[in-house]
């Protein structure tokens, strides 16, 4: 159960460089303990494959967006040294995805989940696909949707 | 937001238009919604920034948060390498004394410079067309890293460079996961055109094939990924031109990316003047195709065409197979250049895919990508594969003509015979050019066709249902199980599409029993046998219930089948049968 929450975490955060501030541990970690809050291990043990997706997939989506929005907080208040703008970006996005997901939740739940598996989750298409039953193509329409929902979003929120 | 029944028209309107090619969206959209003009707006918009070809939504959030440590990795290196630009420039002439010092000095005044919106990060290898650069991208908020290439030879008239700007439009369109994506292109004050593609790390497909050493299921099941991707760019009406091993790379994950699509034509566009100037193109250390992995066409100065890539994937096809490249006259067929224990499972199926997409005269390769994919998959689930479907014929001409059954049989009759006979006999080449059962059951083919050939000249006129038949079987072939079930499927086919099904089913029975355990029909084709009792038994119930059944359907069902297997090779043979036979009977 831990390990795959690992290998979730890990893909997460990019194969290739495991060595940055947030290391896949410390993500698992945090995202372990919260959902051991939730659910005992046996529990979490038994679910199927997609609703363990879908809930690691959550638990990720606020461990990541509470450290980009603490991150984004703290580079506020140390002015004085102007941040590199990707730290503040990056983080800036994910907010504005947490933010946007919400809305696109409310108008498609089905569409919101696809994203938190793949923005959140970090899940390839084609896991997607497998795991949910649907087909490749399904799934990319759907995404094809989600995205252009959001960045549309986002798009007006920054010209606002 | 929309109301729930809005939104789920936006939904399936959008949908449906990114389904269609690009320049039809509008217009689908605009048709969907004629009767709610109020939503063309909002899918409109949803259709804009969907065509956003990059966004940081492409990312993962882990990524992302990710990207400021990176972005601090990439400053020092760029300072690295510009504090010791002069010491890498005076490194690399010494270490390829090939290498001309022009090229080491200029990738010192590129290194930490801006080409587009690339930075320039190092330098990862500089060759005949140019050199290549590893840099950094940032659009809008994600770093990316890229390659850029450098080329050697200068764009100089303004009408190449229009051209150059509108094909470079078309590749940034090219977004499949298997093709590297193509980002952005100009031309630096010195007129030298630039190209940056994604960076992608991975090995030529040779190189991978070969590390992993993998069989010809698994080169055919890599290949077949690689015409999807080459399928996918031709029917955006794009062409590679220069497909060879260097251009497919295989990620550490065995997943194939194709570089440098349609390069080849950025660097030399057909149909203009400078085609006459090749030579000194050549001369000049830029060959715009690479000469090795020509097509003949391309040799001969004509266009490119669908049929060049079919040609350049067969020269990678057959360099994987036979583990060396095709020689240039294309008169050897892999397996007669593989090693002697690769040799088997060339022979047949693959050399003739091979040579058929190797064809000297374009009109005699494969006629798109998607029927080379086509043959390759049907080879992977041993069907019979259409670059053979020509040789069969004429191999079932000669034979008949050999043995002359017209004058004592039904045309019909041959034919049907004969196209089950040879489609389970390609089944069974197939199964030897795997190396999984050796001579024995080749002789046992031979066996049953010498068996069925004499039924046909003594066998009466409905053999399948003989006691004298039945005798000779027990008797003759009772020690060559492939035989005697390769026999009882024809004759119960044959049974079966006369509308004899009570005979079909006992012949099909015992060639599904034969085979129970391992010996008699190949594996693969006992599903066929299973679905043709099951046909052959509901044909019977039917006439037991419906004493007046139609001949007519009961002839339909058994062509039916017979055309889910024998298919091409049945055709093919009728026609040839009948040709044949109407010479025979002139002479």
């Amino acid at each position: 159960m831990y390990e795959r929450l690992r290998v979730l975490a890990a893909r997460q955060l990019g194969r290739e460089r495991i060595d940055h501030t947030l290391q896949p541990t410390a993500l698992v970690h945090e995202a372990w303990l919260r959902l051991a809050d939730w659910r005992s291990s046996d529990e979490l043990a038994a679910l199927p494959p997609e609703e363990f997706a879908m809930l690691a997939s959550s638990i990720m989506r606020r461990v990541l967006t509470d450290h980009a929005r603490s991150r984004g907080a703290a580079k506020r208040t140390a002015d004085s040294a102007p941040p590199a703008s990707g730290t503040t970006s990056g983080a800036r996005i994910i907010v504005e995805v947490d933010d946007a997901l919400r809305d696109l939740a409310e108008q498609d739940a089905e569409l919101a989940r696809l994203v938190e598996l793949r923005f959140f989750g970090g899940c390839t298409l084609r896991e997607i696909a497998t795991l949910t039953g649907a087909s490749l193509r399904t799934v990319n329409r759907r995404w094809q949707l989600a995205r252009a929902w959001l960045l549309d979003a986002m798009g007006q929120d920054r010209a606002r | 937001m929309h109301a729930e029944p809005d939104w789920q028209l936006v939904r399936r309107v959008f949908e449906d238009a990114v389904e269609q090619p690009e320049g039809a969206r509008l217009l689908s959209i605009e048709r969907a919604l004629s009767s709610r003009r109020d939503l063309l707006e909002p899918v409109r918009r949803l259709l804009a920034a969907s065509e956003v070809s990059e966004s940081p939504l492409d990312a993962t959030a882990g990524a992302l948060l990710g990207a400021p440590l990176d972005e601090t990795a990439a400053d020092l290196a760029t300072k690295g390498f510009s504090a010791s630009a002069s010491a890498s420039a005076s490194s690399s002439t010494s270490t390829s004394t090939s290498t001309s010092t022009s090229i080491a000095a200029s990738s010192g005044d590129l290194i930490g410079r801006r080409i587009g919106d690339c930075r320039v990060l190092s330098l990862i290898s500089s060759g005949g067309m140019g050199e290549v650069y590893l840099g950094e991208r940032e659009l809008g908020d994600v770093r990316q890293r890229v390659a850029i290439k450098l080329l050697r030879h200068g764009l100089d008239s303004e009408a190449l460079l229009a051209r150059f700007r509108l094909e470079q439009r078309t590749l940034a369109s090219l977004q499949h996961d298997h093709i590297v994506r193509f980002l952005d292109a100009g031309v630096l004050e010195n007129g030298r055109p630039w190209l940056a593609m994604e960076h992608v790390q991975g090995l030529p497909i040779t190189e991978h094939v070969r590390r992993q050493s993998l069989d010809p299921r698994g080169i055919v099941r890599l290949m077949l990924t690689v015409c999807d991707a080459v399928q996918f760019a031709h029917a955006r009406l794009v062409l590679h031109r220069d497909l060879k091993p260097g251009n497919i790379l295989v990620a550490e994950s065995g997943s194939p990316k194709l570089l440098d699509f349609g390069v080849a034509k950025l660097l030399r566009p057909e149909g203009t003047r400078t085609d006459a100037t090749d030579a000194t193109d050549a001369t000049s250390g830029m060959p715009p195709i690479t000469p090795r992995y020509a097509s003949p066409e391309q040799w001969r100065g004509e266009p490119a065409s669908v049929a060049t890539d079919v040609h350049g994937l067969g020269l990678v096809l057959f360099e994987l197979l036979a583990g060396c490249p095709a020689d240039g006259a294309g008169t050897r067929l892999p397996s007669e250049c593989a090693p002697a224990a690769a040799r088997r499972a060339l022979r047949g199926d693959l050399d003739a895919i091979v040579q058929q997409s190797l064809a000297a005269d374009p009109h005699k390769r494969y006629a798109s990508v998607e029927a080379l994919a086509a043959d390759l998959q049907r080879w992977l689930d041993d069907e019979p594969v259409s670059a053979h479907r020509a040789p069969a014929a004429e191999r079932a001409a000669r034979w008949l003509r050999r043995h002359r059954w017209s004058a004592a049989v039904g045309g019909l009759l041959i034919t049907t015979l004969m196209a089950g006979l040879i489609g389970t006999w390609l089944g069974r080449e197939r199964a030897l050019a795997e190396a999984s059962r050796g001579w024995g059951a080749h002789s046992q083919a031979r066996r049953a066709a010498v068996f069925l050939g004499e039924l046909l000249e003594s066998g009466g006129p409905e053999p399948w249902r003989s006691a004298d038949v039945t005798l000779r079987i027990d008797t003759e072939l009772a020690n060559s199980p492939e035989a005697e079930s390769l026999v009882r499927l024809a004759l119960g086919r044959q049974a079966h599409a006369r509308g004899d099904s009570a005979s079909a089913i006992v012949h099909f029975e015992r060639a599904l029993a034969i085979s129970a355990d391992g010996r008699g029909l190949n594996k693969l084709d006992l599903p066929l046998v299973q679905t043709l009792l099951a046909a052959a038994r509901s044909q019977s119930a039917d006439t037991d219930t419906d004493t007046d059944t139609d001949t007519d359907t009961d002839t339909d069902t058994g062509i039916g089948i017979g055309a889910g297997t024998g298919a091409g090779t049945g055709a093919g043979v009728g026609t040839e049968t009948e040709t044949e036979t109407g010479t025979g009977k002139s002479r």
